[in-house]
């Protein structure tokens, strides 16, 4: 498997360059007929046209390469990515090309799933008997904004870039839990929360009221589930990881999203081929997921058995 | 109307404002340790039930009367807080009991209605210890008002006094090994 991703990736970078080298070679032919035949000597003709050029020859060696990369990309994640997923989870099911839908975020009421959504690299599998299912996810805000001249122009504003996870959780409870960090971006607005203010549950560790604020319609089950000991391993986890981050408990489900500015599982074609250097990255971008199980001990089914 | 007359209306209307925002937050208060006292009310009803549950499954493997091995438990309702505690002491007892005579008979902690009554045991615990949990956090506060001034001001003049938390007994400060 090595030396085919190392093939396919030196094919790549061999194309590109070579389409490159032939794209400047006509660009500055272009550039030195232009003159001759005296379009290009005008000062601003010329500039208009290096401008072009140079926009041109990134980007037709990067289109003619798009398909192969494209491929170099499918056959890391079916290969690579795949093993070490079957290491890790049992009852495995990933698709590198498909992620969550704004339906499987929804039920966390406190997460604005902005305008443009998108998601990856879905995993689901059962790790030390908890079912998991985690993906890669973006959500961006539309802005719009109208300028001196009357235009209207728009951009797009990051809200959320990390992985989102679900997780079999064990505790079960009739209302919704939302824990959310102070600072995390793709939360509802502050008229939304208002509105609900009334949810928001003071818990007795004063050092996680001031990291987190949360909100539950019946207090009662705030404190069932947020347990002395589950709230130190929240703070626990929070300090190991990066990012800004959501929890939400929704009947049996476990939702965790860490906005840590990263697209995982993800290959480049600038550095060689390395297999096992890749499974290990791959294995500490996972940790993430798996230090949810791990830490918060979702693998304790002591509350789920019984009368 | 002068500007001193206008100025003091105002005084006085944002002074009665402020009482009566400060009489509500009092009472709101109260409320609240009385909505986490039926809490804990209904935790201990959950306990209570389980209890019953294990002492019918004890008398059928060791054949001894519920009375003679057991402390007598009476939930009532409205009870105050020290009786719950003392009941709720009560039920700490007869469980201690009850796995001291699975020790001494095998087949009854082999059992699989023992063993299932006993996972149910530790998630009721969680949520008396929730019911628990809630309740303090709500006489914390409202203590912390009928302390703070000016409101202590108002709380005195209405005859508040300081509420009682439910305290973990001393017996359960201990951890209770349950082999499962």
């Amino acid at each position: 498997m090595q030396q085919e991703l190392e093939s396919l990736r030196k094919a790549i970078r061999k194309k590109f360059w070579i389409t490159f080298a032939v794209c400047l070679v006509a660009a500055i032919v272009i550039l030195f007929a232009g003159m001759a035949i005296g379009i290009l000597r005008n000062g601003t003709n010329a500039a208009i046209y290096l401008v072009l050029a140079l926009i041109a020859v990134y980007v037709i060696p990067t289109m003619a390469v798009g398909g192969q990369k494209t491929q170099f990309k499918n056959m890391f994640k079916n290969s690579v990515v795949k093993s070490v997923l079957e290491d890790i989870f049992t009852d495995l099911v990933y698709d590198p090309n498909v992620g969550l839908k704004r339906a499987d975020v929804s039920e966390v009421d406190f997460l604005y799933t902005g305008d443009r959504f998108s998601s990856d690299d879905y995993i689901e599998g059962t790790y030390k008997g908890v079912r998991v299912i985690q993906s890669d996810l973006h959500i961006e805000r539309q802005d719009e904004h109208v300028d001196s001249k009357g235009h209207t122009r728009t951009k797009y504003v990051t809200l959320f870039k990390g992985k989102w996870m679900i997780f079999e959780f064990n505790k079960s409870i009739s209302s919704k839990i939302q824990i959310i960090q102070k600072g995390f971006k793709a939360q509802r607005g502050a008229v939304s929360r208002l509105l609900n203010s009334q949810s928001k549950v003071e818990m007795e560790d004063t050092d996680f009221n001031k990291r987190f604020a949360v909100y539950c319609p019946n207090a009662h089950d705030a404190f069932y589930v947020l347990t002395p000991a589950l709230m130190e391993k929240i703070k626990e986890y929070e300090t190991s990881q990066d990012g800004k981050m959501i929890f939400a408990i929704v009947g049996n489900r476990l939702h965790v999203g860490v906005d840590n500015g990263r697209n995982d599982l993800e290959v480049s074609t600038s550095s060689k081929v390395d297999v096992e250097g890749m499974k290990n990255s791959i294995r500490e971008q996972l940790e993430l997921v798996l230090e949810v199980v791990n830490v918060l001990n979702l693998d304790n089914d002591l509350y789920k058995k019984g009368v | 109307m002068s500007v001193p007359v206008i100025i003091l209306i105002i005084i006085v209307l944002l002074v009665v404002v402020w009482l009566i925002s400060a009489s509500n937050k009092l009472n709101r208060a109260v409320v609240k340790i009385e909505e986490a006292s039926s809490g804990i009310d209904v935790a201990l009803t959950k306990r209570y039930d389980v209890l019953t549950k294990m002492m019918d499954v004890v008398k059928a493997y060791t054949k001894h009367e519920k009375e003679t091995m057991f402390e007598v438990i009476r939930l009532r309702s409205n009870m105050s807080i020290q009786e719950k505690n003392e009941e709720n002491r009560k039920m700490d007892e007869n469980f201690k009991a009850i796995q001291v005579l699975a020790e001494n008979y095998p087949t009854l902690k082999s059992s699989e209605n023992y063993n299932t009554l006993q996972k149910t045991i530790a998630d009721v615990e969680e949520h008396l210890q929730a019911a628990r949990r809630l309740y303090n956090s709500n006489v914390s506060i409202f203590n912390q008002l009928l302390v703070s001034f000016p409101v202590s001001l108002i709380a005195s003049s209405k005859g508040m006094k300081p509420a009682i938390f439910f305290e973990a007994d001393a017996v359960k400060k201990n951890d209770v090994k349950i082999e499962l």
